[in-house]
This record gives structure tokens, sequence and C-alpha cells, in this order.
């Protein structure tokens, strides 16, 4: 994505966020995944069992040569380009809102709903109710998804964020690294 | 707010090759990956009606392994008839994708009571 894209896309996120009624003071937007941080988190080895797939080994051999200091983890779009994935690597977004949470439980709970509002292992809202309660957002990612060739996945938090699940081998915790998306105007320098 | 009009749960695991066959037999636009388990949302479809209403199809994996499809649309006043027609629509393309496909009887979130 070029600045001038990245900038777009940022400014029509918070078009699609002020549709569903949310200002900027109600929620932390944050690219993650490799498309922010380049590698896979080490849960992605790049450390591939290629013996039956001599075109994708022949793509990491032009790759790499002989360099026995190759990564170990997969950088952005590697799995697409060997040809071990169908689909480019996406857009990991997080958005943090104990408004737009609190939302989806109101909706959750009006329906009847069964099982686990928040994700177990990794902290998101349902992906369901959470479409359907933002549609303006569903159809921004659509719309970026085409755009850009790459799925556009937001996932959202309460406020504090993911929680630090390091242990199970992944996790978007905050960190002082993150890629933060800022409102127009308010672009770090 | 998209309203949740129907619920269809699909019994049973799904492998790579039941997921292409799910998306082909339901015309739904590919999304997600199998092999990352924070993917809930598989595939989906939009109908866009004369009146402007809206109604969206996915394919969905719950956070307990389970598998539904289901059903919002834009506003609350679909027909019965309506939702009855998708329902035969949906129930007849997992048929065909080779599982077999329990309706609720209240279309909720979460996986099957």
């Amino acid at each position: 994505m070029t600045p001038t894209e990245f900038r777009d896309f940022s400014n029509s996120l918070y078009d699609a966020l002020a549709r569903e009624g949310f200002t900027p003071e109600d929620h932390d937007l944050r690219l993650q995944g490799s498309s922010a941080r380049f590698f896979s988190g080490e849960h992605k080895s790049l450390d591939l069992d290629l013996q039956n797939n001599p075109e994708a080994q022949a793509r990491v051999d032009s790759w790499f040569g002989d360099d026995a200091d190759r990564p170990l983890r997969r950088p952005f779009d590697s799995m697409y380009r060997l040809g071990l994935d169908d689909e480019p690597s996406d857009y990991d977004l997080q958005i943090s809102s104990d408004s737009m949470a609190e939302a989806c439980r109101q909706h959750w709970e009006a329906n009847g709903s069964h099982g686990d509002l928040v994700h177990r292992k990794y902290g998101f809202i349902n992906k369901r109710v959470f479409g359907d309660m933002f549609p303006a957002l569903r159809d921004w990612a659509s719309e970026w998804t085409q755009r850009t060739g790459r799925p556009v996945v937001p996932a959202l938090f309460p406020s504090s964020g993911p929680p630090d699940t390091t242990s199970a081998g992944v996790s978007s915790h905050f960190r002082d690294s993150d890629w933060l998306i800022h409102p127009e105007g308010n672009d770090p320098q | 707010m998209m309203h949740l009009v129907l619920v269809i749960d699909i019994d049973g695991g799904i492998d790579q090759s039941g997921l292409e066959r799910l998306r082909t037999h339901l015309n739904l636009k590919k999304q997600g990956r199998l092999t990352d388990d924070w993917d809930q949302e598989f595939g989906y479809r939009t109908i866009e009606a004369a009146s402007g209403q809206r109604t969206k199809i996915g394919l969905f994996r719950e956070s307990d392994g389970s598998w539904l499809v289901d059903a919002s649309a834009s506003g609350s006043d679909v027909s019965n008839d309506e939702i009855a027609l998708l329902r035969a629509e949906l129930v007849q393309g997992i048929a065909a994708a080779g599982y077999q496909a329990t309706v609720r009887a209240k279309p909720t979130y979460g996986p099957k009571p």
C-alpha cells in the first residue's frame, strides 16, 4: 500500500466508524500481523517441508540460494509467492473499543445467543455479531479487500485490547511498537 | 445494524475440500483460511432487493469448531415467504455439498444451543 493509499484507507475507516456513530475518542485502531510487522508471529515458521512440492522448493532455492541466514519466520506474502497459499497476506485490523463491544453484547443478548461472545483463546468479539452490528464497517472492509486485492479483516476487542496470549504461541496485545492508525491530521511525524 | 433472520447449523467437521464445495453450492465469495484458528467467516454474499433491502449470507465457524450458515437483513421487515425461499435454497446447497443442515427454530448468535 502506498502512503496515499494508506491515508485513504485510514480516513475512510474513520468515516465508516463515524457512520456507525463513533468518534475517534471511542476506539483505538491498530494494524497487526505481518502487514504491519513484515514477519509473521513465531507460530508461523519458514522451516517448511517441501519434499513433495518441487516447484515451491525451487522458488525457495531461487530466493535464498545457499544462504544459511534465511528468516526463521514467514515474511509478508511469502506463502502466496511460494505458491503455498492461494491468497495473499491480509491486513489484520485491530479495533479496541468498550462502547462497540458493549453494543455487540447487547445485540448478542437481545437475540438469546449461546456460547462465548468473547473468543476464549484470542479475546475478540464474536465476528458474526460484530459484522451484523456494524455493517458500514463490514462494507468498508469488503471495499478495501477488493481495492487492495488482499483480505482486510477487522477484529473487535474491549478498550484494553487483546489479552496477552504469548504462552499460546501468538499474541496481539498492545505493544509500544504497534502500528497505530490515527485520524486525519493527527498522523505522527 | 443488521437483523439476524436465519441460522442453519451444518453437522460435522469441514475440511478444505468440503469448504470449497460449500462455497460453490452456496455461491459464496471466499474468505478466511481454514488453518488460521482465529478466522470465523469463510464465505459471504449479499442479496440486494429492488426495495433497497440487503440480505447478507455468511458461512461461519464458531469458536467451539461448529459450522453454520446465517442470513442477516438490513431491515426487520423480511417476509416469511422470503425467509422460507432462502432457507430452502441454503438447505439444498448445504445438502448438495454433502452435509446435513439443521435449521434453528429461532436465529441466535453463537453455536447451536
